[in-house]
């Protein structure tokens, strides 16, 4: 196993003259939880798009490249792409109602996906999966049909097919946000005990800070295509270095049960061509020097990473 | 009478389907919500936060019980008798536009309706639009060409252009991130401070409800099982399914 299960150096994407992504570059270790937040927009789900591959999306991968366990899949045929997804690359979408066929059994569609990626399906391994996911009725539940499912329930016969399968990375897009907040708060401690006991390493994608603080290793924040800060959980967490993360945090309504402060402005058009720092006209501290700034991340501290540090004393 | 509350729910129950299939969504459910207050009424997914919002419009009739506004009982009226009243802003508001006309044109229909023809009413739209954080030039697009969360805050736009006293919100801001969320949040708040304003706010984030609401009702099955001030409901929690609740919020840590 190489030293990263995934590398995403230097990538920018881009949907025809947009440019969604622009030179992200971040590394997942093996059995590490990586989380990588923001706001709509900001590109974190073309993120994933692009580790899936991009071919239908009309997105195309301008530069960079994305190396998975020592290979490089930055532009894998569709042949190619259909053998590593699934057996190498779990993936549970925001949404899992249109994943399944609401109308035939979980057994026949476990039975057709494992099929589909050539590997056998043995009904006790799925139970067995079930049963350390503490899946309520994991000895029957294959016998359902979607529709008899609630959205959580659904969801995570979506997560346990693709634990099944065995990836060894695991993307989750937002796979929470559909949730309550008691299923939600299941289905994250499912995924970390998936870690703890299974050793995989997830990327998570999503847009609730909440959420990530209780799983991540790491935590990527992104705005406007860009990421602005990365860096282990606390380090970030505890000491947000770039004035769109503490905006974001200010943003959160918290346990003091103070009014959460908005940010003004909005992000810019998507693919729209900055010189400088793009969060400017929204920033407090924006001085003039900013304007011209190269964007760069630059390591604050050991594990912690910056593309900006005004306004900090 | 001028201590009644401005809206009452009096023993509300509302069921679909018959003999068999009868299922019940609301059980003998009482509100009172006051003027100026803000009550926030939070539940999980089917818990019959929604309906309860269609009963409370008349979108559709109580099964048994009764509703009053400033005293006087309005069980069985039209929505169009109603309407006046209060703004509704739903969750899917995407289906709360019309598809056929522009979002200026929704938002001219609403503002005529409520207030008449004014001049100004492109300058008042477009000002309400650039609150929401939102570029005034998509007021003239079509509802499916914008995106989820735009249209959201193009409906709660919508609503608040027409100055309302009370507002009736479904998941307002669930579709919104949180920077977004904050802005309206705080803008809320200045307009209560400015010239009072009532709420019902729906919501499944008690994290965003303890900032926001004077009360809060916790609903579970079509029943109200705790209500009261944030203090009460975060600090001092006494149904065991607030406190189950309040256990799976996830703070930033």
């Amino acid at each position: 196993m190489a030293e990263n299960i995934l590398e995403i150096n230097n990538l920018t994407v881009t949907y025809g003259q947009f440019k969604i992504i622009t030179e992200v570059s971040f590394k997942v270790k093996p059995k590490e939880i990586v989380c990588i937040a923001g706001e709509s927009g900001c590109g974190k789900s073309t993120l994933i798009k692009a580790v899936l591959g991009l071919k239908q999306l009309g997105a195309q991968i301008e530069e960079g490249s994305v190396i998975l366990d020592g290979r490089d899949i930055t532009r894998l045929g569709v042949e190619e792409r259909r053998q590593i997804l699934g057996t190498e690359i779990g993936y549970v979408p925001q949404n899992t109602r249109g994943s399944f066929n609401n109308i035939r059994s979980y057994e026949v569609q476990y039975k057709e996906t494992m099929l589909a990626h050539g590997l056998p399906f043995v009904k006790a391994d799925a139970i067995d999966v079930f049963k350390k996911l503490n899946f309520p009725d994991a000895d029957t539940i294959l016998e359902y049909q979607p529709w008899e499912m609630s959205g959580g329930m659904n969801q995570r016969m979506a997560i346990g097919l693709a634990v099944l399968q065995k990836p060894k990375l695991m993307l989750a897009d937002e796979a929470t946000s559909v949730l309550d907040v008691t299923s939600q708060k299941e289905v994250i401690e499912e995924l970390s005990k998936l870690r703890d006991e299974l050793g995989w390493s997830i990327l998570f994608i999503t847009h609730n800070l909440g959420v990530a603080s209780h799983i991540a290793d790491k935590l990527g924040v992104m705005y406007a295509g860009r990421m602005v800060e990365y860096g282990a959980i606390r380090k970030v967490l505890d000491h947000p270095i770039h004035p769109y993360t503490r905006a974001l945090l200010a943003a959160i309504p918290g346990k003091d049960r103070k009014l959460p402060q908005g940010l003004e402005g909005r992000p810019p058009l998507d693919g729209a061509e900055w010189t400088g720092c793009n969060f400017v006209p929204r920033c407090r501290f924006a001085c003039e020097a900013c304007k011209t700034k190269k964007y760069q991340l630059i390591e604050v501290e050991p594990d912690h990473f910056a593309s900006c540090s005004e306004g900090m004393e | 009478m001028s201590s009644a509350p401005l809206l009452e729910v009096r023993d509300v129950a509302k069921h679909y389907g018959r003999g068999k299939k009868r299922h019940e969504v609301l059980t003998d459910l009482n509100i009172s919500l006051n003027e100026g207050e803000v009550l926030g009424i939070i539940g999980e997914s089917g818990c019959g936060k929604s309906v309860l919002l269609n009963l409370i419009s008349c979108l559709e009739p109580v099964s048994a019980g009764q509703l009053f506004f400033k005293g006087e009982e309005y069980t069985g009226k039209k929505p169009k008798d109603v309407c006046r009243w209060f703004q509704v802003i739903f969750q899917d508001s995407e289906a709360a536009f019309d598809p056929k006309m522009t979002i200026r044109q929704s938002m001219h229909e609403n503002l005529r309706l409520l207030s008449g023809d004014s001049k100004d009413a492109d300058a008042k739209i477009e000002a309400m639009i650039e609150i929401m954080g939102l570029n005034p030039a998509l007021a003239d697009r079509y509802p499916r060409q914008l995106s989820g969360g735009q249209v959201q805050r193009m409906s709660i736009a919508r609503s608040l252009v027409t100055e309302p006293n009370l507002i009736l919100c479904d998941e307002m801001t669930s579709a919104l991130d949180v920077s977004a969320q904050a802005m309206i949040l705080q803008y809320l708040y200045k307009l209560r401070q400015k010239r009072g304003l009532t709420m019902i706010f729906v919501s499944h984030d008690m994290a965003l409800c303890s900032t926001f609401c004077d009360r809060m009702a916790i609903m579970k099955d079509g029943k109200i099982v705790e209500i009261g001030t944030p203090e009460q409901i975060m600090d001092h929690p006494q149904h065991e399914y607030t406190k189950l609740l309040l256990d799976a919020v996830l703070y930033v840590k």
